[in-house]
């Protein structure tokens, strides 16, 4: 009972809506059964799939361009996601696959735009705390790939390191490496703009 | 003591990070709290009704088939090869006249005389045990020319006119048939390397759909 509310939340994402879905006992990968509904033509079982792995793509992208350009790049991702669907070979590994995509389209999405500079809440008198999140997330930018998706993935998304693993396709060891040596770069480097 | 009381609760802190257990670390909550306001708000995904769903199709099995096609065509190659190769010797036995001057009508070698079947009338003498070695054969049928390698075959063991030496003997006729092999070789040999071509051209089509789905950089991320 235990395990299957573990997994149950896994798949909810730090239990944003834990009361939606119920997975039955027998059902270990629900987004297989999603994919195949929505291979068959039912496009509403896409949303459900959506609601499950957008924080991950958020996440993923958050990690790497304006967080402007973030929300409308998820909804690319998904629709180009769902063209391609037909390629996903393993239902299993939606969540790897579409991080994937996620992390392609981000590279693009720098490859194509110019320079851009980021307005800060503080040039449109935002609240503090934001304005705060927005310059800890520029700081956590600037760390190693390996260790700002991951990063953003804990703090920003909230996930736990268990639902990163298996969102992402990483072994929950190399995930535990990357919180525990990202959050030790991005101390030294608090101490260091503090300190200066 | 102070080392372990140190390393205790760092690990506990350790473990706030991996999955919230343990003692809460402040200075990540405090992490969380401010960076939590940058969460995804959930949206309704709007899918255009020109977006169309994809469904399994021909780029899913096209690898197998490619791989199907090739070796197909490379047995195809092969009989082809195999084909011409029967029909060249076919045509050098026919040009043989049927009055035994062997030599004069056609340049042919003498060591490939030899080994002619016997539908083509020698000048061995119809007594000799050479004729009677044809004559009784049960698979020759008039009218129906057979392939000389088919036919030479079994009459290595009989009693034989001139049977063939190979050797240093026939110097020119080794020659021959050397040429003969060489050529035949590199046509297989070309046969073979397309086929090996198209081989690779498909598997590497198929390593292509499979590796889609691999996380790359995994040994950046850890």
């Amino acid at each position: 009972m235990f395990e299957l509310n573990a997994t149950a939340d896994l798949l909810l994402m730090n239990g944003q809506s834990h009361a939606a879905i119920k997975q039955p006992a027998d059902e270990l990968a629900p987004e297989a059964g999603l994919i195949r509904s929505v291979l068959a033509g039912d496009r509403d079982q896409y949303g459900r799939l959506y609601d499950l792995y957008a924080p991950l793509v958020h996440g993923i992208v958050l990690a790497r361009v304006p967080r402007a350009e973030a929300e409308d790049l998820v909804q690319d991702i998904f629709l180009h996601a769902l063209r391609k669907l037909d390629t996903l070979r393993d239902p299993n590994a939606f969540g790897p696959w579409i991080g994937m995509i996620a992390r392609n389209r981000a590279m693009d999405f720098h490859r194509k735009s110019r320079e851009t500079v980021e307005i800060n809440d503080d040039h449109r008198g935002g609240a503090s705390t934001e304005t705060r999140a927005a310059e800890i997330l520029e700081i956590i930018r600037s760390l190693p790939d390996a260790y700002r998706e991951t990063l953003v993935l804990r703090l920003v998304e909230g996930m736990t390191g268990p639902e990163i693993a298996q969102r992402t396709g990483l072994t929950p060891a190399s995930v535990r490496v990357n919180l525990h040596r990202g959050m030790k770069l991005l101390r030294e480097k608090f101490g260091f703009t503090e300190g200066s | 003591m102070k080392n372990q009381l140190q390393d205790h609760l760092r690990n506990s802190e350790d473990d706030y990070l991996w999955d919230r257990s343990g003692k809460p670390d402040p200075e990540i909550e405090k992490l969380e709290q401010v960076l939590g306001t940058l969460r995804y708000q959930p949206q309704p995904l709007v899918i255009p009704d020109d977006a169309r769903i994809s469904r399994p199709s021909f780029r899913r099995f096209g690898s197998r088939l490619a791989i199907a096609a090739t070796i197909l065509l490379a047995i195809g190659a092969g009989a082809l090869w195999l084909n011409m190769r029967t029909r060249e010797q076919t045509q050098l036995t026919n040009t043989v006249p049927a009055n035994g001057s062997l030599n004069a009508a056609v340049d042919v070698p003498k060591d490939v005389i030899e080994e002619i079947p016997d539908e083509v009338p020698t000048t061995v003498s119809a007594g000799s045990p050479d004729r009677n070695v044809t004559t009784s054969d049960p698979e020759s049928k008039p009218g129906i020319r057979q392939t000389p390698i088919r036919r030479n075959r079994p009459r290595q063991t009989g009693p034989v006119h001139q049977r063939h030496v190979p050797g240093p003997a026939n110097p020119v006729l080794a020659a021959n048939e050397l040429k003969a092999a060489e050529a035949g070789k590199e046509r297989l040999m070309l046969a073979l390397r397309f086929a090996s071509t198209k081989l690779n051209l498909a598997l590497k089509k198929a390593n292509s759909t499979n590796n889609r789905n691999l996380i790359h950089n995994q040994h950046r991320i850890g």
